[in-house]
């Protein structure tokens, strides 16, 4: 019955494809795509930069559709969604958070500029700080997991509203580059769209990981009362 | 009505008590003389930097009015008074957020002329849309503020687990509230500072509507 | 009739309540005993959805208790362990806005009268916050006189009460079950509540475990002493 995660070979097999797909990935970054003729080599913090961003926002919008979920169900199965995903989505809003600031001391000649996507994934991160603190210094119980859920809808149906507001707020700030990621060459466009894939299957193992452990941990203290 | 019962419980509460109040007042006007003594500049740069302190003073003290509202009701476990009347938990949302902002609004009355008193500062020459602006950031505050003040209610460290989530949830209300009250300071016209109304408007809508939809699942006992 | 099946609660890792079913039928009075800590308290906190259960259903007279349909709580009326009323207010305030929030009538002649009917009437203004424990289980009965309701669920009625407060509640309780209302009490006094209900209900690791004849209460208390 409690069996370890990677005692099945699907799973084995899935962390050893994402490994190599990593490679692959960081092969691509480094030796093949060429190199951008303004911002030289830290225009390649983009192939993991946006990515990252890509996948806190799935993390984040899990949340909020579990912590739905949750609340009209109280199936325990929902919060444990809505707990792996606020940790990865957490994860990948500190990867933002740094490789945004590595790429624009260079580009803009100062790490931190109140950019406004940027902000937005700040403002994100320090609220789901308060949600990781709420869970552990709630009471463990039922009554947590309904609040992580309130707590998890209500920011991000506040992700626009932080957006616009910070978007305006900063005008004058340096201007996050908008790609068209149609228009850019075979090497760029492949390779992104290769991290992507690699991201999005990272996040989907490391959820059903610690989807696989939660599980395990309720198992257990269901156990312990019937002992 | 039952919002009226429930809002004329709130008022007599603190007409009993005037701790919520009270402890508002004194906070406030603590931090605006410490703002006095810190910040002692030309008054031109202390006008620039005005509504960004005016709003930093209301957050704080607003959380004393949330936190309380909350915790007051589990002295003598009173709120099992309420919850287990035939009460509707969206009506009783509404009535903490009315209450919340009605504490706000008062406490405000007395703070704000000590704000512009003792920072020296001319009060803004459009009195009307600064009230109006007043009014609709107290709602908002309270509306968010009322939801997570419910919901860390029986956390162990809910006095900073509040703050904690209140303020980055917020942060675009108070964005907004500062760029427009600067703009109102100012005199700008209102297609200068429209866009920061609709912001604050959209908050309230989002956060009042979610309140009056999931409240129920937060307030237990 | 009250119907409660199969309901759960955990708080954090313990389970209070695992399962527990009980019946209280029209016009009966009906007592639940139990270790301290056991769940009683729990369970009547559930009943008047104070708190949330994990799992389980409450109906009463078919209906269910747990839905958003509040009319069904004006004939249920909880006596809960502690005051349950605002302790900054005056015991008239209190039962005021107790009338209001079920909708009858509150003249300031009435709560007086009922107030004088459990020997509160000279303690009527001051707040309830000075109130010794025995007075504000006296308020309790008040808050019972001042509704019309089907079923009270009483949570430790006794606690502080002097002989006097002790003999008004036997009386009271007697009254109520003369009109053919319907009780549930819990109390670890097995002499007391014996001889104030139809049949008890001994609950246990969170579970009702034994339904017995409240008239054999001497048997019955020598069973919970045991247990």
């Amino acid at each position: 019955m409690m069996e370890s995660f990677y005692s099945k070979a699907g799973n084995r097999i899935m962390a050893i494809a994402i490994s190599v797909l990593w490679l692959v990935v960081l092969y691509l970054v480094l030796a093949v795509t060429r190199i951008d003729p303004d911002q030289q080599m830290a225009q390649k913090i983009f192939y993991y930069h946006v990515p990252s961003a890509w996948t806190a926002g799935i993390a984040f919008l899990a949340v909020a559709v579990s912590g739905g979920f949750y609340l009209f169900t109280q199936n325990e199965k929902w919060d444990h969604l809505g707990l792996a995903s606020a940790e990865l989505g957490t994860l990948f809003c500190a990867l933002v958070l740094i490789t945004g600031p590595i790429w624009a001391k260079p580009i803009w000649g100062e790490p931190w500029s109140w950019e406004p996507r940027l902000t937005t994934v700040l403002i994100m991160f320090l609220i789901y700080i308060g949600y990781f603190l709420l869970r552990q210094f709630g009471e463990i119980g039922e009554r947590t997991r309904r609040v992580s859920a309130v707590i998890g809808i209500a920011a991000f149906v506040n992700v626009p509203i932080i957006y616009v507001s910070v978007k305006f707020w900063s005008a004058e700030a340096q201007l996050h580059p908008q790609p068209g990621m149609s228009q850019q060459p075979a090497d760029v466009y492949w390779t992104f769209i290769l991290s992507l894939i690699t991201f999005t299957l990272l996040f989907v193992h490391l959820l059903r990981n610690r989807l696989h452990l939660l599980k395990l941990q309720s198992q257990m203290s269901r156990m312990r009362d019937d002992i | 009505m039952m919002l009226r019962v429930l809002l004329r419980k709130e008022i007599l509460l603190e007409m009993r008590s005037r701790e919520i109040l009270v402890s508002m007042i004194t906070f406030g006007a603590a931090v605006v003389l410490l703002y006095a003594f810190s910040f002692r500049p030309s008054p031109e740069i202390l006008r620039q930097f005005a509504p960004g302190l005016l709003w930093t003073v209301v957050l704080f003290v607003s959380v004393l009015a949330l936190h309380r509202s909350h915790s007051l009701e589990k002295e003598f476990d009173a709120f099992s008074l309420t919850l287990s009347a035939p009460v509707d938990r969206s009506t009783l949302f509404l009535s903490k957020w009315f209450g919340n902002f009605l504490m706000l609004l008062i406490s405000q009355v007395i703070l704000l002329p000590l704000f512009f008193l003792f920072l020296q500062l001319p009060f803004p020459s459009m009195p009307g849309a600064f009230i109006g602006l007043l009014i609709l950031v107290d709602l908002g505050i309270s509306s968010a503020g009322s939801l997570l003040s419910g919901a860390v209610m029986r956390a162990r460290v809910n006095e900073f687990l509040l703050p904690l989530l209140l303020f980055p949830m917020v942060t675009p209300l108070m964005i907004s509230a500062v760029k427009s009250t600067a703009a109102v300071m100012e005199s700008q016209p209102f297609s200068q500072w429209k866009l920061w109304l609709q912001l604050i408007v959209s908050f309230i809508i989002v956060f009042g509507l979610v309140g009056y939809l999931i409240y129920d699942h937060v307030c237990e006992e | 009739m009250l119907s409660i099946e199969n309901v759960s609660k955990r708080f954090g890792a313990a389970a209070v309540l695992n399962g527990a079913s009980m019946r209280v039928g029209h016009s009966e009075s009906v007592g639940l005993v139990g270790k301290n800590g056991s769940g009683k308290s729990t369970l009547l906190r559930i009943v008047s959805r104070i708190l949330f259960c994990d799992g389980g259903s409450i109906d009463w007279d078919g209906q269910s208790l747990l839905g958003s349909d509040v009319t069904l709580r004006r004939s249920l009326l909880y006596l809960g362990h502690e005051p349950g009323f605002y302790p900054a207010l005056s015991a008239s305030e209190n039962l005021h806005y107790l009338a209001d929030l079920y909708g009858v009538e509150r003249s300031s002649a009435l709560i007086a009268e009922k107030l004088e009917e459990v020997g509160l009437d000279s303690f009527r203004k001051g707040p309830i916050r000075n109130y010794s424990r025995g007075m504000l289980q006296r308020l309790l009965l008040a808050k019972a006189l001042m509704l019309q309701w089907s079923l009270l669920l009483m949570d430790e009625p006794t606690t502080g009460l002097d002989s006097d407060g002790m003999e008004l509640l036997s009386a009271l309780i007697a009254s109520w079950r003369k009109e053919g209302r319907s009780l549930l009490i819990i109390s670890h006094d097995n002499a007391w509540i014996s001889a104030h209900v139809d049949r008890m209900y001994v609950l246990e690791e969170g579970k009702i475990k034994s339904r017995e004849g409240g008239m054999s209460a001497p048997h019955h208390s020598d069973l919970v002493t045991a247990v």
